[in-house]
């Protein structure tokens, strides 16, 4: 296989300018701290990371949209500064959420005009246009005006428009962001029909099952810099020593939570999240310390609906390179 | 061919965006229809047609001119803030400059129509027009809509780095068309200005327009259409290169895509 990417130590800066007229302040961000890696064609690779890790940042350098600060980026062979045309022919761009569409003309003229700015002619974009429509289900939506669509449908339209040029590289900036689970999973399904199609994908998502049950590779960043690069599989053997255990509180008891903290100490982890009458709590621990048995005594009087110890998910995975790892330590890579 | 597509594509997805909205074809033709009819009514039957010319299609030109670059300055607002589009017009392989073009003639299209429902509406109400509405006077509106577009275009490139300016289109506005003598003859500015006025492709436009207006054949326009055609091809290519420094700047920045 050939690289449809190759990041070369990727570094972004943004001066951040503040104060007022007469006190002007200046300041340097780093969106992106040296980043490499590759991506395969074919590839269908993911990119992790909390909000502010650098993620767009990276996706805008490649679609050519940014100019990074130092480093090398090459998308298909081509150099993104250097030579952005060429870039730009080959590639198709979804940033998520509903944006990036003509909302008073109809799903057909949206097309029209993005086949037009790609220099497709008359015939080829009409065969085109509904080719696309007919792969993400609109086709008998095409001529309603598209303010009139649900997020879902607009997403799905959005995957019509990325692909009307016959990219070979799509980018997929969170494409699943704001969809219900229905849309969400109507849009998985046209990824994976991408992806079956010979695209190479790039794919930033907060949703880690998504990543899991899409990537065949998946990079972390955090802060700008990449944590951790392999597999989802490889990835989960990365935390051996890791197990979990999820309690399920019922009715809000924060003493609970606050004595469940203090059981877990500083070698463990602990998320609780907030359910309509219950709570999920959420602990991240080396094998070998056995809470599971310290429980009856750390939450007596309190109502426990449920205790589960399982294997760690790529969520867990992900929560403990980003928070686990202190700033700037080096990426964990999987050996090859 | 790419551009010709790609130009294409953008002037009809602006006249489907604005130009064939109701309310927008409304106001276009509203106001020179208003103008029009205040014009007719106050010069009269017995007005020369010279005098009407100048309130009919000078007044058109004029709001030709607003309009595009009110078209320059918006564009940016339209396309980032309420579509979200922005983005994906600079990441596709034709340049800028010719989407921008394509908006920019396609807002002169809508003026044009404009135009001739203001001179439809001095007709009617005089009962004759002493006007002649021959091919040198539809040619020369013509090179009009096009010298507009051209110069739009050059102030709309700076206007994607500098949003601010677009607060000052009402600054930019009155200057070019007094300068370019649109509604009234540049005899009446100060001998200082007459350079200026003379660099300005729409000044030859408009000479060509009342030239023609006056029932001047084909020959005695030509000559204006090329001087303002030939200083159009210069603005095309400022605005190449005036877009290509300013999205090279805005890549640089990150300021090409907000959000």
């Amino acid at each position: 296989m050939t690289a449809a990417i190759e990041v070369r130590d990727l570094r972004r800066d943004y001066v951040v300018r503040g104060g007022g007229p007469l006190r002007r302040s200046r300041r340097t961000v780093s969106a992106l701290r040296g980043i490499t890696l590759d991506v395969e064609e074919g590839e269908l690779f993911g990119l992790l990371g909390p909000n502010g890790a650098g993620k767009t940042t990276a996706i805008r350098i490649l679609s050519t949209l940014l100019l990074p600060t130092s480093g090398t980026a090459t998308v298909l062979g081509h150099d993104v500064v250097r030579q952005a045309g060429q870039v730009r022919r080959e590639i198709g761009i979804l940033f998520g959420g509903d944006r990036g569409l003509y909302g008073r003309v109809s799903a057909w003229q949206n097309l029209r005009y993005f086949a037009n700015l790609y220099g497709l002619g008359r015939a080829l974009s009409d065969r085109r246009i509904a080719e696309a429509l007919r792969a993400v289900g609109l086709e008998e939506r095409a001529h309603d005006r598209v303010d009139t669509y649900s997020r879902g449908m607009k997403q799905r339209l959005h995957i019509a428009r990325t692909l009307i040029h016959d990219p070979r590289l799509v980018f997929l900036d969170e494409p699943t962001i704001g969809l219900d689970p229905i849309g969400a999973r109507e849009l998985r399904d046209q990824v994976r029909r991408l992806r079956a199609m010979g695209k190479t994908i790039l794919l930033t998502t907060h949703y880690m099952f998504e990543a899991d049950e899409l990537c065949d590779r998946i990079a972390i960043v955090d802060h700008g810099r990449l944590v951790a690069l392999a597999s989802p599989a490889e990835l989960r053997r990365m935390v051996p020593d890791l197990y979990v255990l999820e309690i399920e509180l019922e009715g809000g008891r924060p003493e609970a939570v606050a004595r469940l903290r203090e059981l877990a100490g500083p070698s463990s982890t602990l998320t609780a999240t907030d359910l309509p009458d219950r709570q999920l709590v959420r602990l991240q621990s080396p094998r070998g310390r056995d809470l599971a048995a310290a429980l009856p005594t750390t939450l007596a009087g309190a109502r426990v609906g449920s205790v589960l110890v399982r294997e760690p998910t790529l969520e867990d995975v992900y929560v403990r390179m980003v928070e686990g790892l202190p700033a700037g330590a080096p990426a964990v890579e999987a050996a090859p | 061919m790419t551009v010709a597509r790609a130009f294409g594509g953008a002037l009809r997805m602006h006249l489907a965006l604005y130009g064939l909205r109701v309310s927008r074809l409304l106001s276009s033709l509203l106001t020179p229809c208003v103008m029009a009819a205040v014009g007719a009514l106050l010069l009269g039957p017995a007005a020369p047609g010279d005098a009407l010319a100048r309130v009919l299609l000078g007044g058109g030109l004029v709001g030709m001119w607003s309009a595009v670059l009110g078209t320059a300055a918006f564009t940016l607002r339209r396309e980032n803030d309420w579509y979200g589009t922005f983005a994906l017009l600079v990441a596709a392989p034709v340049r800028t400059s010719v989407v921008y073009a394509g908006y920019l003639l396609g807002e002169t299209v809508v003026a044009l129509s404009g135009v001739a429902a203001g001179i439809a509406v001095a007709w009617l109400l005089l009962g004759h027009l002493d006007l002649p509405l021959t091919p040198a006077l539809a040619i020369s509106l013509l090179v009009a809509a096009i010298t507009i577009a051209a110069l739009g275009l050059v102030f709309a490139a700076p206007m994607i780095l500098l949003p601010i300016l677009t607060r000052w289109i009402n600054a930019l506005d009155y200057p070019v068309w007094i300068l370019a003598g649109l509604m009234f003859p540049i005899a009446l500015l100060p001998a200082w200005s007459r350079p200026l006025s003379l660099a300005l492709a729409p000044y030859w436009a408009a000479e060509s327009v009342s030239t023609a207006a006056r029932g001047a054949p084909i020959g005695a326009v030509a000559p204006q259409w090329l001087a303002a055609l030939g200083l159009a091809v210069a603005y095309g290519a400022i605005a190449i290169a005036a877009f290509e420094l300013v999205l090279r700047r805005a890549r640089a920045t990150g300021s090409l895509v907000r959000g």
